[in-house]
């Protein structure tokens, strides 16, 4: 009885095994087992084919499937099947003020042509290319053209010229060739033939349902060799080419991300207004440094989007919608949150909260803001729903290592262990951090400390500080709030909140380089004191004693037809935390009140080291802190410059809990510039 | 690349222990079927096999055969012959289990361009010992 023969296996030396067993049934032939017989080579033959087809097989299966293939051309061609298009490289945009400076106030008009050429200055060392993708003309005003606000784009105007032939082209296919494009600024015309010059203009088709037979579209998909092609309609969806038709083509090649950051643009030659005139003197300002440049869509992308996007069907509807789809068409953004107005304290209903976090720089340009919301989210968004971009608020960890361990079981210097310390806090915060809606979790990363070196570190303690910085502005009185969004730790003399240093007039007049300072004992006493029951029978006023963990509070009663009408505070106190409340004398019975503590909140004040160094103090009455809600409220102040290079100010906290999580625009971030941001120290056991 | 003469006519068979397939598929003359290599002619046309069979023929095993085609392209002397005696006891050794080499000679023929190989050996559980002649010859 001959066995079947077993077909699950897709491996070589599997399948030449299965025939051997299937073989060994039968006496016809005996040497299969022999590798130099006549029937092995017949074995290696058939097994070679199997596994190959099998192989084959295999790989078309996963082709067939978006979330198996491997392929870009398959991946784009499933993307296709959704209605998806993966987007191009884009090419970073920067606006500049250009202004002419002429000689006479004669009225004129001055023109940018398109592709008129800017050169950036250096970005790692490379300098870009930036043009205009369109003509702007202005008019003088006075002596001046002036230019504001205006697009340029880094990358290299191409331009190809087609005449279709039906013939050889019936499919109406013409691939632009190249792998770097910006699709989005691509632009098509076309002219019926070589001597009718009436050129018409085609647009991207975006959505089938309002294409009729004779709108003016032009389709674009990626090529097999990730080249871009365009294809026209068919006279049902969109109008057909005619034979002969001249077919122009326009689009940007671009660096994409590379050229982010770009600014500080020179202009490459002169331009003549309307009257001539040649002696005009150019200067460009820039307004907003270049971003928004991208790479092409990866497989991976395209694999997470196209699904995602043909759920939102074009439209922008639920918070994921706003954010698969605002993602789609801006894909410099590295992280975005979307939150809906019902949410805000207080509510702005009928409005949708955006913000994000964009791949290079911390915040998106205010330029930039508007441009997303007029040309991205407008078109789609259901009428009458407003949308603000929010700025991400960033709120920065400092983390504080004191590492115990025994330098006897490492080969590893003190310092080579301090860096494996600091790279492991970063890959915590590269896993963890750095997004919206994220969570810093201390014991994990006390775990990830600790897991660097298991068996030298005997162990670690890890304090983490919260910072924000703020920019103020310069040379006008202006209050601040500074939202931390989390619980702040109260500073104790050891721990106190620290303030990195300003410049401000203090009473005298004087510039003096200050800081602020915590003082964290202030208004911790008593608030009010709460009558539970006013008991009875009073003929006197009774004596109110305030117990407690802090010092010094006093209060007295007056009663009213023998019941306890009120307790006053005469003292507040200081330090309490918890404080019990006892109603004693007066000849009556069964008064009782409760004590209610003051929020924990604390002051600050400005101060200053002087030549002696005796702190001084310029303004006592400088703000408050509210440690539970995490916000510092400062009071009006004149800062005139601020020390730190960047211009921020940096207030931190030790904060209150080991779990850090934020909502809407917050962002926990690590910043590794700052050498204060992760700091670790050594103790030998 | 050779042809090979076989010496030692064995005795006629009188219990099949080996059966391979003829690899020319030559078609029996009476039964009009495949040929069918017996015993000694299966062993023989095996070891044939393993000694012309080059580097990387064999799917997925590129290690398996003499390689001896590669020898042949090597000057034509003692020290090359050395070589082929080595490469086809070798190649029988590792994957000829029926087969132990009595004797192995490659004769070097410099003015035929040649080599004349007599390889003696037995096979196991048989007293007779089998001679082969061939000659190996670079042909291009």
């Amino acid at each position: 009885m001959v066995d079947r023969l077993r077909v699950t296996e897709l491996d070589f030396d599997t399948i030449k095994e299965n025939l051997k067993d299937f073989l060994s049934q039968q006496s016809e032939f005996t040497d299969y087992n022999f590798e130099g017989s006549g029937l092995s080579v017949l074995l290696d033959i058939l097994a070679y084919n199997t596994h190959y087809q099998a192989y084959y097989l295999n790989m078309v299966a996963n082709e067939a499937f978006m979330d198996t293939a491997l392929l870009r051309n398959s991946v784009v061609s499933h993307a296709k099947s959704l209605g998806y298009v993966p987007y191009s490289r884009k090419a970073a945009r920067a606006f500049i003020n250009f202004t002419g400076n002429t000689t006479t106030n004669t009225a004129g008009t001055l023109t940018i042509p398109k592709g008129y050429t800017f050169f950036s200055e250096d970005v790692d060392g490379v300098s870009y290319n930036f043009v205009t993708l369109e003509d702007t003309t202005v008019t003088k005003s006075n002596t001046d053209y002036t230019f504001i606000n205006l697009p340029i784009y880094e990358g290299t105007l191409v331009n190809y010229l087609y005449v279709h032939s039906e013939a050889q082209n019936p499919k109406q296919v013409f691939l632009l060739p190249d792998t770097s494009i910006d699709t989005s600024t691509i632009r098509v015309s076309v002219q019926p033939s070589a001597s009718n010059t009436q050129v018409s203009v085609y647009l991207l088709a975006t959505d089938s349902s309002n294409t009729t037979s004779q709108s003016e579209v032009f389709f674009l998909q990626e090529s097999l060799s990730e080249e871009y092609q365009i294809y026209f309609g068919d006279n049902k969806i969109g109008k057909k080419l005619e034979d002969g038709s001249v077919i122009t083509i326009e689009y940007l090649t671009t660096n994409g991300e590379l050229a982010n950051r770009a600014n500080n643009f020179v202009i490459t030659e002169s331009l003549v207004d309307s009257l001539n005139d040649a002696e005009i003197e150019f200067a460009v300002d820039p307004v907003s440094p270049a971003s928004g440049g991208a790479e092409k869509e990866s497989i991976d992308e395209i694999k997470f989007s196209a699904p995602v996007q043909f759920t939102t069907q074009n439209r922008l509807v639920t918070y994921s919608d706003y954010a698969a789809y605002i993602k789609k068409n801006y894909p410099t953004i590295n992280s975005i949150s979307v939150w809906g107005g019902e949410n805000e304290n207080p509510p702005v209903f009928g409005t949708v909260f955006v913000s994000m976090q964009p791949k290079t720089g911390y915040y998106v340009s205010d330029v930039e803001k508007q441009k997303i919301i007029d040309d991205i989210i407008k078109p789609k968004a259901i009428v009458a729903v407003n949308t603000i971009i929010r700025d991400p608020e960033y709120l920065y960890l400092l983390i504080n290592s004191n590492v115990l361990y025994n330098p006897k079981k490492t080969i590893l210097t003190g310092d080579e262990l301090k860096n494996n310390v600091l790279s492991a806090i970063l890959e915590y915060k590269d896993n963890n951090l750095d997004k919206f809606e994220s969570t810093f979790v201390l014991s994990k990363a006390q775990d990830a400390v600790d897991a660097v070196d298991t068996n030298t570190i005997i162990g670690s303690e890890v304090v983490v500080r919260v910072q924000k910085r703020f920019k103020p502005s310069l040379g006008s009185s202006t209050p601040y709030t500074i939202n931390f969004n989390v619980p702040l730790h109260r500073g104790t003399v050891t721990n106190k909140m620290t303030s990195t240093q300003f410049v401000v007039f203090d009473s005298t007049g004087t510039q003096r380089e200050i800081f602020f300072e915590e003082l964290p004992q202030s208004y911790t006493g008593i608030a009010s004191i709460r009558i539970l029951n006013p008991g009875q029978n009073y003929t006197s006023a009774p004596t109110v004693t305030i117990t407690g963990d802090g010092t010094g509070a006093t209060a007295t009663a007056t009663i009213v037809n023998g019941t306890l009408q009120n307790v006053t505070i005469t003292n507040r106190g200081i330090n309490y935390t918890r404080a019990t409340v006892s109603i004693t004398g007066g000849n009556g019975f069964g008064a009782t009140a409760e004590a209610i503590i003051d929020a924990r909140t604390g002051s600050l004040q400005t101060v200053y080291y002087d030549d002696f160094s005796q702190k001084q103090i310029v303004n006592s009455n400088a703000g408050t802190i509210d440690y539970d809600n995490g916000v510092v409220a400062i009071t009006d102040i004149r800062i005139l410059s601020v020390s730190a290079p960047d211009g921020f100010i940096r207030l931190s906290f030790e904060s209150e809990k080991g779990i850090i999580s934020t909502a809407k625009n917050t962002i926990i971030t690590i910043d590794e510039e700052d050498p204060l941001a992760i700091v670790t120290t050594l103790e030998i056991v | 690349m050779a042809s090979i003469i076989v010496q030692n006519n064995p005795l006629i068979p009188t219990n099949v222990t080996y059966r391979d397939l003829d690899l020319r598929f030559n078609v029996h003359p009476v039964k009009k079927d495949v040929t069918k290599h017996l015993n000694e002619y299966a062993v023989i046309n095996s070891v044939k096999n393993l000694v012309f069979t080059n580097f990387y023929e064999k799917p997925f095993n590129p290690n398996f055969g003499s390689n001896v085609r590669a020898l042949l392209f090597e000057p034509l002397d003692e020290i090359t012959s050395t070589h082929l005696e080595r490469a086809i006891t070798e190649v029988i050794a590792n994957y000829e289990p029926r087969v132990s080499v009595t004797e192995i000679i490659a004769d070097p023929i410099p003015d035929e361009n040649r080599y004349n190989v007599k390889l003696t050996f037995y096979i196991l559980n048989s007293q007779d010992t089998i001679t082969i002649n061939f000659f190996l010859e670079r042909i291009r």
